[in-house]
C-alpha cells in the first residue's frame, strides 16, 4: 500500500489531531510507562465492579429471609407507606383492561391496598414496582428476590399515589417459561423507605437505603384454566 | 528597670487578651452566620404569585384563571377513555373524592408544559390524573352513545404563547381536605429555581367542603362525546 502524500487530508487530520492533544493531561499521563499501567489498573477494576453487579440500578435486598412471614391481609408499615397484600392470582390475561389470553403467558397478579404517607404524591408509578415491591420466590424456597414487572391502579389505569389516601394497586410478575412450574404459595416481601424515591429529598434530608419490611406468605389462586376453557368456549 | 521592662509585658499581654477577644467574635459571628444561613430550600424557593377563582393571574412566562363562573365538580368514580373506540371506558373508584377544577392557562414567552398540583392546609401535594393517550376526536361507540370523543383533561399539556388552553383538571384528594385547597400552577416539568409558582385559593371554606361532599356525583367523566364531530 502507497503511504499517503505528504500533503494529503489524512496527514493533515492526523497532524491537527495531535496537535489538538499535545497539552492534554491524560495524553501526558499514558505517555508515561506508569501512567499506562495506572489506567490499566482502572479499567480492570471498573470492569470488575461492573461484572459484580454494580452496574445494576437496584441491588438485590438482602434480609428477606430474617423476616416471619404473615397471611394475606395482614398490613405492613414501611416508613413512608402502608401496604396491605390481599391476594394473588396467575393468569394468562396480559393486561387487566383487555380479555386477550395468551397461553405462553403466565403471569402473577398481587392485588394490593397502599397508603402514601408522604407529603407529596407519588405519581412515579414504575418506581414503586421496581424498587418497592419485591416477588421473594414461592414458599420454601431459598429467597430469590424480582422486582416487579408492572404496576397499575386495579382496573389497568395508570397508578398515582396521593398523600393519606389508600389505593387499590395491582402488581405483577411476568414468569419465566422456563422456570420452576408456578407454585401454589408465594411470598411477597415490601421494602421500607424512610425517604420519598418519588421526591428525591435534597442530600441534607438524608437518605436512607431501603430494607425489607414485611413479608406475606399467601396461596395463589390458578385463574388459568378457567381462562383457557373461556377462550375456547369463544367467550 | 523593674518598672520598665513591666511595661512592654502589660502590654503585650493586653493586646493578647485583645487579639483573643477579637478572635472569639470573629468566631461567634462566624458561627452565628452559619447557623443561620439559610437551607437548599430556601436559598432555592420559588416566588409565589398569589391568585383568587376569577382573577387573571400573570406570573413569569404564563397567564392563568380558574374562572369564577364555572363550578368545582366532585366524584366518587373518575371515568376516562377506554382503550380502544368500543371498550368501555375506565373507570377509577376513589377511596377519597375526585375533583374537577376548570382551568385557562396560556404561555406568555415560550413554548412550554405546565405542571400543576393542590396543596392542602397541612401541605400535603396532590398530582392530578394525567390525560389519557386517546387523541381528540377519537371514534367512541360504546353503551349506545356514539360519536367524537375529546377530553377535557389538560393536565401536562403543552402551551403555546397565543393560544390559551381551556378545560379540568381531575385531582383524587381524602374527602376531608378539600377545605383550604389551594392550586399551584409552575411553567415546565421541573420546577426553576427561584421561578414563579402560581398560588391560586380555590375558595373552598367548611361550608363549600360539606357542600361538595354531598354534591359528588357517583361518575365524573373526563370526556364528552359529540356526534356528527369531524
Amino acid at each position: 500500500m502507497n503511504a499517503p502524500p505528504p500533503d494529503s487530508l489524512k496527514r493533515r487530520a492526523v497532524a491537527a489531531a495531535r496537535d489538538a492533544v499535545e497539552d492534554n493531561g491524560y495524553v501526558k499521563l499514558l505517555r508515561q510507562r506508569w501512567g499506562r499501567v495506572l489506567a490499566a489498573a482502572l479499567a480492570v477494576a471498573a470492569a470488575a465492579t461492573g461484572l459484580a453487579g454494580g452496574f445494576e440500578r437496584v441491588e438485590k435486598p438482602t434480609g428477606i429471609a430474617a423476616l416471619t412471614p404473615q397471611p394475606a391481609g395482614a398490613t405492613v408499615d414501611a416508613g413512608l407507606y402502608e401496604v396491605v397484600v390481599r391476594s394473588a392470582w396467575l393468569s394468562h390475561k396480559v393486561s387487566q383492561r383487555l380479555d386477550y389470553v395468551d397461553p405462553d403467558r403466565t403471569i402473577l397478579y398481587v392485588a394490593a391496598t397502599i397508603t402514601w404517607r408522604d407529603r407529596r404524591s407519588m405519581p412515579v408509578a414504575g418506581s414503586l414496582g421496581q424498587d418497592l415491591v419485591w416477588l421473594a420466590n414461592d414458599a420454601g424456597a431459598p429467597p430469590n428476590p424480582q422486582m416487579a414487572t408492572g404496576v397499575e391502579r386495579l382496573g389497568g389505569a395508570q397508578l398515582v399515589l396521593q398523600p393519606g389516601m389508600p389505593t387499590e394497586a395491582v402488581l405483577s410478575w411476568r414468569l419465566s417459561p422456563q422456570g420452576p412450574a408456578a407454585p401454589a404459595r408465594m411470598r411477597v416481601a415490601v421494602m421500607g423507605y424512610t425517604f420519598s424515591p418519588s421526591t428525591w429529598k435534597m442530600p441534607e434530608e438524608k437518605w436512607e437505603r431501603a430494607t425489607p419490611a414485611g413479608l406475606w406468605e399467601f396461596a395463589v389462586e390458578d385463574r388459568r384454566p378457567r381462562e383457557l376453557a373461556a377462550r375456547e368456549a369463544g367467550l | 528597670m523593674n518598672a520598665a521592662a513591666a511595661q512592654p509585658s502589660f502590654q503585650r499581654l493586653r493586646r493578647f487578651a485583645l487579639n483573643a477577644v477579637v478572635l472569639l467574635l470573629a468566631a461567634a459571628a462566624l458561627f452565628w452566620l452559619h447557623r443561620h444561613e439559610p437551607s437548599y430550600m430556601e436559598r432555592f424557593a420559588p416566588i409565589l404569585v398569589r391568585g383568587t377563582p376569577g382573577e387573571a393571574v400573570q406570573a413569569r412566562g404564563l397567564r392563568i384563571e380558574i374562572p369564577a363562573d364555572l363550578a368545582l365538580e366532585t366524584g366518587r368514580v373518575l371515568v376516562t377513555p377506554g382503550i380502544t373506540g368500543s371498550a368501555p371506558p375506565d373507570e377509577q373508584p376513589s377511596s377519597g373524592l375526585w375533583l374537577s377544577v376548570p382551568v385557562r392557562i396560556e404561555a406568555t414567552l415560550d413554548s412550554d408544559r405546565f405542571k400543576v398540583f393542590l396543596r392542602d392546609r397541612d401541605g400535603r401535594e396532590y398530582a392530578p390524573a394525567d390525560q389519557s393517550p386517546a387523541e381528540p376526536g377519537r371514534a367512541f361507540n360504546h353503551g349506545g352513545e356514539g360519536g367524537r370523543m375529546f377530553e377535557s383533561n389538560i393536565a401536562g399539556e403543552s402551551l403555546v404563547p397565543g393560544f390559551p388552553a381551556s378545560g379540568r383538571l381531575y385531582f383524587e384528594v381524602p374527602s376531608d381536605r378539600l377545605e383550604g385547597l389551594h392550586a399551584r400552577f409552575h411553567l415546565g416539568v421541573m420546577e426553576t429555581p427561584n421561578d414563579n409558582l402560581v398560588d391560586i385559593d380555590l375558595g373552598i371554606d367548611h361550608h363549600r367542603a360539606l357542600a361538595l361532599q354531598a354534591a359528588a356525583t357517583p361518575k365524573l367523566r373526563t370526556f364528552i362525546v359529540r356526534e356528527g364531530v369531524l
